[in-house]
């Protein structure tokens, strides 16, 4: 290079005439790290909030929540001073800026005013953040700035959180200047970071009791005003006395002890012997940090005995007690710590290269550097161990969980995985130690979360967990031979690269294997779903006119009353004339509209039927049967409404009353009134097996598409298998499930209105509606179905839908039956409890058999009572006693 | 005319160690004046003092007619200082510390360290971190040297560079001294030092042993060697105020340096019984060094 050009570059320099400009500019450029740090950790929380929308919320995107934006300038805060002085200090670059002629007032005003300009900027990117996402909670503010309300509900308001990463940049500064060691500089700045918060926790100790937000607010911002008061002229006294001639030692020895020159000193005495390699490694790594090593040990123990405090106490933490949970988070801290002693702490990269120049191999070295902080890790993991066992298990909403061994460890080892990795990447102590605790846990959520909610296996959980440590292993050699970059970062690509994409690729394969429809299914599906919808009227609401008011209800409290009479006034609040009972009878009558109602309507409406039914049959005469005439007329009206409804859920509560108006029929008492127009009106709303099919189909393929609209989607909307279903992947998983559910109820109708059924579809609806139960203990299997419809059709429509379809009700003749000879005393076959079972069977390819009415059971009652009344046969009332 | 830099009775105790045992220090200005020691003797010790980063256990000090613990910053304006193992920021290329630094310094500075820098061959656009150890402390030097101090205080400067360039360095050292500056230089190198020191002072064991011009000093101790017909015969020391700084037997030939040797000692020893012969020279440097700091100092 030719002298011109060397001028010529050294005069590409930027101009900065004066001193003050240059000094700023080399302070800002050594905030760079920091800011870079900031940088990667809202780039993490980026893409974590973009993955976590994409897979639980597709098409939205969830916002940081404001107080990750408010923790940004803190950490600014946490990491200026021991950047800008602590990092000086230890490099020794420091001496030779004070071998310039600068004061020393001079250097510590430019620094702090740097550092002040910089979380200036933080505060400013931070306030354009809320605004710009639209974060806090302007309705329901706890503080005013002035008289105007503020912007958020978080319980410390804005002025003090800027307030407070003042004082803890002044803090910063202070542990820098007063203490060499970044580490431990670290360290103290974490209790004076908190002194505020825990002089005002102190002062609610004292007062045992909470404080009210607006107060604890102040009392923080009291406190912190304070130790900005006390901090300033520390951190100035501190930084003169670091910044002036090292004192000498004053301390005069108590024994007279030789006094002799550094270079006496005999090698025979002083030389440890090691009978290995090992031992002499190990020797190692534990003298060279073993301050570092007590103190991390120490705030486990700590932290271990504040855990144990906190899970004694059962009910609400007071006193000092409220700062337990604060004190068992310096565990993870010490973990994160412990990972990042590994190729992080003051002097290790020498150690490392000193070994690496005696040739050690960088397998030797690599687990002696573990071994010390892993064998504090399981010593920690076993006392936990041995406590946890001691303690009683379970959930308690007072007491705090205790969580299982294998969780702690997994934890432990995650942070412990990632914070060494973390110390391996990165060039400095003070970036590794602030790193590594935020990269571990922003990691370990992640993979625990795709774990438990986005079906990532153990064994890939296991896998990319040991990642980090195998890309430390890996980059092992170069790092001790100071050749690791860009290898390191490739590598650290690598590892990010599959920890994202691992789960995400398991969850794609869990979803895939999802069986939905097929292309084809679905158009032509959603075409005839579209038609089905668009022929519905609107519903009339199934609503009951009570003859009780609510006032009179609550008059006389249930307590009070005896069992019986509560029993007596039960039923008689249903003993009106249906007409008069329930709103929009007419309506249904004349018209073609579909009727809508919920099961508890359909249980109150049938409790009063049965009921009516008992007395008509006990009684049996012309009156009695007069009585009873409405409500079988009533239940033929609802019944026609229900199946004109486009929604599963009618179609069920449908075939629930099909059954019993069925059951009603088939009784002998029926057949003298077989001609009133009551029992023509009931018998004309008996559907058969293709109506029913055709209703079914249409309110199944409607039902599918209404969902679709996000409009008149419900959020009970949803197969029953969604619920089982890892939750982080229910917004992939609802609509092919969905589907599975179209497909095989549409197989199962089809198979009702053949009469063929080889179960198939059965056992995808069990799956799909009821997951959590045996198919064979389940109200899908054939023990199941061989029981009589009336006798298993309760409430069981939440165990799944369905389970009505192709039994033996669907295929009795009443009109038949009516009709046919007086002796023919036996109840609908299939339909009442005491009826012989005779229901298709599900053996696969065969034909269900036809239910013989003649080989009915012909002893039983035709009254098959419900849950309503097993509860009255329960409570010793007798079935011939009337009950009016 | 008055010394630029002076010691009187620095003391320095560290907690396991004495590091300085009343040193006594007067340095001329316009001299290139060496300190030799071994390692761990103290002399990074003396130059934190001088430099004002370190405050002794007692006595005192001058720099430029400065206390360093009174006013260290007066102390470094005056001086260039270039330690063993400069810390330079290592993030800022050549160029930007020259032009950090010189903002720092009149206007003279940033030229005078251009040329120093192309002087040395380094490449400006270069990140110190990509710096050889060499380089490095070319960098440091043409920092240090760019403000043109009154006193330079180099502590082992040439460690790192090449044998072409620590030769034109330590020949700019001389140039240095003769325009009045002072060089304070603390090396290993006896050879360098013996090539452009005016002055030396030996440390050894937190004392100064031997302090003085150095061509006084090359005078003024010898090397004696003195044969015997008998191994086991008796010689007597040169009296007060000569000095035997170190003392070797081998066969029948005894070795003593001897400080303030006279002829009449030779002749004494000559005409002593069983004295074959007597044979003396000066001593080197390196001599005078592992003399003076050798186990065996006196019989």
């Amino acid at each position: 290079m030719s002298s011109d050009t060397i001028i010529e570059t050294t005069r590409t320099v930027p101009d900065r005439s004066s001193s003050t400009a240059w000094f700023w500019w080399k302070e800002s450029k050594q905030l760079a790290p920091l800011i870079m740090l900031l940088i990667i950790v809202a780039g993490l929380i980026l893409i974590m909030n973009v993955i976590s929308t994409a897979i639980v919320n597709p098409g939205g995107f969830w916002l940081p929540d404001e107080v990750v934006l408010l923790v940004f300038p803190g950490l600014f805060a946490t990491g200026a001073g021991p950047l800008m002085v602590g990092q000086e200090r230890s490099l020794r670059t420091m001496e030779w800026l004070a071998l310039l002629p600068i004061s020393a007032k001079r250097l510590l005003s430019t620094k702090l005013s740097v550092a002040f300009a910089g979380l200036a900027l933080m505060w400013c990117v931070v306030a354009v953040g809320i605004a710009l996402f639209g974060l806090g909670n302007p309705h329901d503010a706890n503080w005013t700035i002035g008289q105007r309300p503020s912007h958020s509900d978080n319980p410390i308001s804005y002025p003090i959180w800027m307030v407070h990463s003042i004082y803890v940049l002044l803090s910063g500064f202070y542990v820098s200047w007063r203490i060499r060691h970044t580490f431990y500089a670290l360290i103290l700045l974490i209790p004076l970071a908190f002194a505020p918060m825990i002089a005002v926790g102190l002062i609610a100790a004292y007062n045992d009791r909470p404080m009210m937000s607006g107060t604890y607010d102040v009392l923080i911002g009291v406190f912190t005003l304070l130790g900005i008061a006390v901090m300033a002229p520390l951190s100035y006294r501190a930084a003169m006395r670091a910044l002036g001639p090292e004192r000498a030692p004053a301390a005069v020895p108590l024994l007279e002890l030789p006094r002799r020159s550094s270079a006496d000193a005999s090698v025979d005495e002083t030389a440890p012997r090691f009978g290995t390699r090992v031992a002499a490694l190990v020797w190692q790594s534990i003298e060279s940090r073993r301050g570092m090593l007590v103190l991390l040990v120490a705030m486990l123990l700590v932290s271990l005995l504040a855990f144990i405090r906190l899970c004694s106490i059962d009910s609400r933490l007071r006193g000092i007690d409220q700062f337990l949970p604060f004190v068992t988070l310096l565990a993870p801290l010490a973990v994160c710590w412990l990972g990042t002693a590994v190729f992080k702490q003051d002097g290790a990269i020498e150690q490392i290269r000193f070994l690496a120049d005696r040739g050690i191999t960088p397998q030797t070295v690599y687990y002696a550097r573990h071994a010390i902080p892993v064998a504090i890790l399981a010593t920690g993991l076993l006392l936990y161990a041995g406590w946890a066992l001691t303690t009683v298990g379970g959930w308690d909403r007072d007491r705090t969980p205790v969580p299982s061994l294998i969780t702690v460890a997994a934890v432990v080892f995650l942070f412990y995985s990632v914070s060494q990795w973390v110390s391996q990447l990165v060039r400095t102590l003070l970036l590794a130690v602030i790193l590594g605790p935020i990269i571990s846990v922003i990691v370990t959520v992640w993979l625990l979360t795709a774990y438990t909610q986005l079906a990532l296996p153990t064994a890939a959980l296991v896998i990319v967990s040991l990642l980090p440590l195998l890309a430390t292993r890996v980059v092992m050699r170069r790092y001790m031979d100071a050749t690791d970059r860009p290898l390191a970062f490739v590598v650290a690509a690598g590892v990010v690269a599959a920890m994202v994409i691992v789960p995400i690729v398991f969850a794609i394969a869990f979803v895939r294997g999802v069986p939905g429809m097929t292309a084809e299914q679905r158009n032509t599906l959603l075409a005839e779903a579209h038609s089905a919808r668009r022929q519905t009227a609107s519903p009339v609401q199934l609503m009951f006119l009570d003859w009780r008011s609510n006032a009179e209800r609550t008059l006389v409290p249930d307590s009070q009353k005896d069992l019986i009479e509560k029993i007596r006034n039960s039923l008689n609040a249903n003993s009106q004339d249906p007409r008069q009972w329930i709103n929009g009878l007419e309506t249904l009558r004349q018209g073609s509209f579909p009727l809508q109602g919920d099961f508890y309507a359909l249980d109150r409406f049938q409790s009063a039927f049965v009921l009516h039914r008992m007395r008509w049959r006990q009684d049996n005469d012309a009156e009695s049967f007069e009585r009873f005439a409405p409500w079988l007329d009533t239940a033929s009206v609802l019944l026609k409404g229900l199946r004109r409804s486009r929604q599963v859920a009618q179609q069920e509560i449908a075939d629930r009353l099909e059954v019993t108006l069925i059951e009603t029929l088939r009784t002998p008492e029926m057949r003298p009134h077989r001609d009133a127009p009551a029992v023509r009106s009931a018998v004309a709303s008996i559907g058969t097996p293709a109506s029913r099919a055709a209703a079914r189909r249409r309110a199944v393929l409607a039902s599918w598409v209404q969902r679709q609209d996000p409009q008149s989607r419900s959020s009970r909307d949803h197969v029953a298998a969604l619920e089982t279903m890892p939750r982080g992947l229910v917004a992939w998983l609802d609509e092919p499930l969905y589907e599975s559910f179209v497909l095989a109820a549409l197989d199962g109708i089809q198979a009702s209105k053949n009469r063929s059924d080889d179960g198939s579809w059965r056992r995808r609806l069990h799956s799909l509606a009821s997951p959590k139960g045996v198919f064979e203990s389940s109200q899908y299997s054939d023990r199941f179905r061989q029981l009589p419809a009336a006798a298993t059709m309760g409430e069981n429509y939440f165990a799944g839908p369905g389970q009505l379809w192709g039994r033996a009700w669907e295929y009795v003749d009443v009109a038949e039956f009516l009709q046919a000879g007086d002796d023919t005393t036996s109840p609908a076959p299939g339909i009442t409890s005491e009826s012989a079972p005779s229901e298709p069977t599900a053996t696969p390819g065969s034909q269900a058999s036809e239910p013989e009415a003649s080989n009915a059971d012909p002893s039983g009652s035709a009254d098959t009572l419900s849950l309503r009344d097993s509860i009255a046969a329960n409570n010793q009332i007798t079935p011939t006693e009337p009950i009016r | 005319m008055d010394p630029v830099i002076t010691t009187d009775a620095l003391t320095m105790h560290f907690r396991r160690c004495d590091a300085l045992m009343g040193v006594d220090l007067s340095i001329q200005p316009g001299t290139v004046f060496a300190l030799l020691g071994e390692n761990g003797a103290g002399k990074t010790t003396l130059i934190r003092i001088l430099t004002g980063f370190q405050e002794p256990t007692s006595g005192s000090c001058t720099v430029c007619g400065i206390d360093p613990l009174r006013d260290p910053q007066a102390v470094r304006r005056q001086i260039g200082y270039v330690s063993d193992a400069p810390a330079l920021y290592d993030w800022m290329t050549v160029a930007q510390i020259g032009g950090f630094t010189a903002s720092f310094y009149d206007q003279t500075f940033l030229p005078q360290y251009e040329a120093a820098i192309r002087r040395y061959d380094v490449r400006p656009e270069q990140k110190i971190r990509h710096l050889s150890k060499g380089q490095r402390a070319k960098v440091a030097l043409s920092l240090a040297l760019a403000h043109d101090p009154a006193v330079l205080i180099l502590d082992e400067p040439t460690s790192g560079l090449d044998p072409k360039v620590r030769r034109s360095f330590l020949e700019s050292m001389i140039d240095r001294a003769a325009t009045g500056r002072t060089v304070f230089l603390s090396s290993h190198q006896i050879s360098e030092v013996e090539r452009v020191a005016d002055t030396i002072a030996i440390l050894h064991r937190g004392r100064i042993r031997l302090h003085g011009q150095l061509s006084e000093l090359r005078e003024s101790i010898h090397e004696v060697i003195i044969d015997t017909d008998d191994p086991l015969r008796a010689i007597a020391p040169p009296p007060e105020p000569a000095e035997v700084l170190t003392e070797e037997t081998s066969g029948r030939s005894r070795q003593w340096f001897v400080r303030g040797l006279d002829p009449e000692m030779i002749q004494a020893w000559r005409s002593s019984p069983g004295v074959t012969d007597v044979r003396t020279r000066v001593a080197s440097l390196e001599e005078i060094f592992v003399a003076c700091t050798g186990e065996l100092q006196a019989v």
